[in-house]
């Protein structure tokens, strides 16, 4: 709690002296440090030349500190272009930051992948992930003693992409593509690796006969379902699930929304889930972060950002949200304007242009990250002196 | 009754394929009033986009109407000759596709391809040798562009579709097909690639011409909450067929077939205290191996003996609300008369 005003009676501060908000037990699983991911956008030589153009950068994530605990499934909200796939893919390291850094279990994730682990936590982990099949009553296959490394972050970590169509390889039967994350494992024996692809298989709703199949031969419900098992063939603890059911029809989209939380049940996963549906995460979250051009602009446990948010932007989109609930009578809130191009966003609160509450603090400062009860935390100059309408 | 602007009776769409025939709209009948708003929902390949195609008769070949008719103010689209038919695309019907960025032309200025439709149906003819800046084609597009909340319209119409925002691509999409000012406008997941902020935006512009201008609209989405909001009547659709068909009120808020009450299950709610969805089993059908009797047999919770064999019909459950199911087959219910027809 960074703020101290004793005089305010807006319920949504923390009153001083009174019961600390409830903090979650265990250090969290990954935590993101001021992440900063830039691209380079280099002009033409024509456009250098005739127009005096400048290279420019695109901040796509822009100082984001994200603390995710385990167990619980943090959602990511946001509209295209905001850098909520750029923090996805920087999370699990399949980009560099450009700065900042990440955390594992409070291990420093270096530059290469890996995790400093002491022998005792691996030797831990190392446990943990033998007991994943048990109840079949197999015993899985271990590594050898002499293979043991130093544990890297993407034994740990995992991504589900979202286009079950470009994320398989169309030449690889779905033995293989379970086969070469089993590989990453240590499972290297051909029946061992049958063994496990097939139980893979069977857990996320695919028949056995499917192993020799090719990814052309599946529906998109069917692929994603392949994707998810290929993520779960290495053991993960922590897995990014970049919309992974946006482009499923809904009737398979909520079918593979509850494989996810099965399968968080049964293997104690965590979960960065990243969408633009507001309801999937709404459902499937217990905190969500909204982000808006490459900066989280306000993080809460799901109910309290969804009944009351205390961002503007976060007001306009649950607003925007089409309902099939008749009770509802509400006064729609349309921004005006489109999202900013991030290559060269708006000056102070990236959101003032389309804000209808900007006042000209907005325009010059960037506000804040401030946190309220409950680690409802916000940024936003007038955060304690709006009083925003969220979804009942 | 109005005098219907547009009834489908029987329509019957099919595409051969390596694999079989492909009956992609299967007898559908329907029928929209002036000034009403239609939305056809259903999930991928339900052939709900092929019905808008049908319509306009912009069927690809080898894909053709097989059986039934489009009757447009009471006249047959059927057998149109194409130079008639032409003469009606875009004009009296008009058409918005889903992906503007493949719809519009890439080496066009986006105001030339809106002052394209007016051109084409030659609706405001300039005098030869005037000034361009004033001519009245040119006057009508920046006032559909201004309509359509495309800011700064003067500026905005030499520039190319790469230099509009989807959601900007999609206005100037929805422009093109208002120009004319036709009596229908046909939406094909007009706002399924954009953003929900933008939706709001677009589907505001939408409301607004069925307001101002009485236009009717047939809206097909994969969203039930979309068309809830937006339409006054709905009609479901699974494996080409109509399943439920009725205002609003009735298929949204009290739904008889079940896999409309499936689709209301499964989709998590934003609003009141997240409870468990519930999937649909199974997958969407194969349309090529369809079986015979009722096509949502496999996956429906109430599934009877004699839905496996039962050609049903769109049956009455409440006046003005009609439902294919074996549940109201049988019992005091009348039919919908151009189905016994």
């Amino acid at each position: 709690m960074n703020l101290q005003e004793q005089d305010t009676v807006s319920p949504v501060y923390a009153v001083p002296g009174a019961e600390p908000a409830p903090q979650p037990p265990a250090p969290p699983l990954v935590e993101a440090r001021n992440i900063t991911k830039y691209f380079p956008v280099p002009a033409s030589l024509l456009g250098k030349m005739l127009a005096r153009q400048k290279d420019q950068v695109v901040k796509a994530v822009d100082g984001v500190n994200l603390k995710i605990y385990p167990r619980e499934t943090v959602g990511l909200v946001g509209e295209s272009g905001c850098g909520k796939t750029t923090l996805g893919r920087v999370l699990t390291r399949l980009y560099t930051p450009t700065s900042g850094q990440i955390y594992f279990r409070n291990r420093l994730v270096a530059g290469n992948g890996m995790l400093e682990a002491t022998a005792a936590e691996e030797e831990e982990s190392r446990r943990a992930a033998q007991l994943l099949f048990d109840e079949s009553g197999e015993v899985a296959p271990q590594p050898e003693d002499g293979e043991r490394q130093p544990l890297s972050f993407f034994r740990v970590t995992q991504i589900i992409f979202q286009n079950p169509y470009s994320s398989l390889n169309p030449r690889k039967t779905v033995r293989d593509i379970i086969g070469v994350a089993l590989h990453q494992r240590g499972v290297t024996g051909d029946r061992e690796k049958e063994a496990e692809t097939l139980r893979l298989l069977k857990r996320v709703g695919l028949s056995e006969r499917h192993i020799d199949s090719y990814p052309h031969q599946f529906s998109g419900g069917q692929r994603q379902r392949i994707g998810i098992a290929r993520a779960l063939a290495v053991r993960p603890e922590f897995i990014v699930a970049d919309e992974p059911v946006s482009a499923l029809d809904v009737s398979i989209q909520s079918q593979v929304i509850n494989l996810f939380e099965e399968l968080q049940e049964e293997y104690q996963l965590t979960y960065l889930f990243i969408a633009h549906d507001l309801s999937v995460i709404n459902y499937l979250s217990d905190r969500v972060a909204v982000m808006y051009l490459g900066r989280v602009v306000e993080l809460a446990p799901s109910k309290a950002l969804y009944r009351s948010p205390l961002h503007p932007y976060t007001e306009a989109l649950l607003s925007a949200v089409p309902s099939t609930n008749p009770d509802i009578s509400r006064e729609r809130i349309i921004l005006s304007g489109d999202v900013p191009n991030p290559a060269n966003p708006p000056p102070g609160c990236h959101f003032h242009p389309r804000c209808r509450y900007a006042q000209d603090i907005c325009k010059q400062q960037v506000p804040p990250w401030r946190e309220f009860e409950n680690g409802h935390g916000v940024a936003c100059h007038f955060a304690d002196q709006l009083s925003l309408t969220g979804v009942s | 009754m109005p005098e219907p602007l547009l009834e489908l009776r029987k329509l019957t769409t099919i595409f051969p394929t390596r694999r079989g025939v492909v009956t992609a709209v299967n007898a559908v009948n329907l029928r929209v009033d002036p000034g009403e708003i239609l939305g056809i929902v259903g999930e991928s390949g339900c052939g709900k986009s092929t019905i808008l195609l049908s319509i306009l008769d912009l069927i690809a070949r080898p894909g053709r109407i097989t059986q039934g008719e489009v009757r447009y103010k009471g006249r047959r689209l059927n057998d149109l000759p194409a130079r008639e038919m032409r003469a009606l695309r875009g004009r009296e019907i008009s058409m918005i596709f889903q992906d503007p960025q493949s719809t519009l032309n890439p080496v066009f200025p986006v105001g030339e391809q809106i002052r394209e439709s007016l051109r084409l149906h030659g609706l405001l003819p300039g005098r030869r040798g005037v000034d361009r800046r004033t001519d009245r084609e040119k006057e009508r597009v920046l006032e559909v562009m201004r309509e359509v909340g495309i800011p700064a319209p003067e500026a905005r119409y030499r520039n190319y579709p790469h230099q509009f925002s989807g959601g900007m691509q999609q206005r100037a999409l929805i422009a093109i097909g208002l120009v004319c000012e036709p009596s229908l406008i046909l939406a094909d997941e007009p706002t399924t690639a954009l953003d929900v902020t933008i939706q709001a935006q677009i589907m505001d512009v939408m409301r607004r011409i069925n307001r101002d201008h009485g236009t009717s609209i047939i809206l097909v989405t994969h969203n039930l909450a979309l068309a809830a909001e937006f339409c006054h009547s709905i009609a479901v659709m699974y494996a080409g067929r109509i399943v439920e068909r009725g205002s609003v009120d009735q298929v949204v808020y009290d739904p008889q077939h079940p896999y409309t009450q499936g689709l209301l299950r499964c989709i998590p709610r934003i609003r009141r205290e997240p409870q468990r969805i519930d999937p649909i089993p199974g997958e969407v059908p194969d349309l090529a191996t369809l079986p015979a009797g009722c096509a949502f047999a496999p996956r429906c919770p109430q599934v009877q003996e004699a839905c496996w064999e039962a050609d049903l019909r769109l049956r009455a459950v409440t006046p003005g609300h009609y439902a294919r199911c074996i549940a109201f087959e049988h019992g005091e219910r009348y039919t919908v008369e151009e189905e016994t027809a």
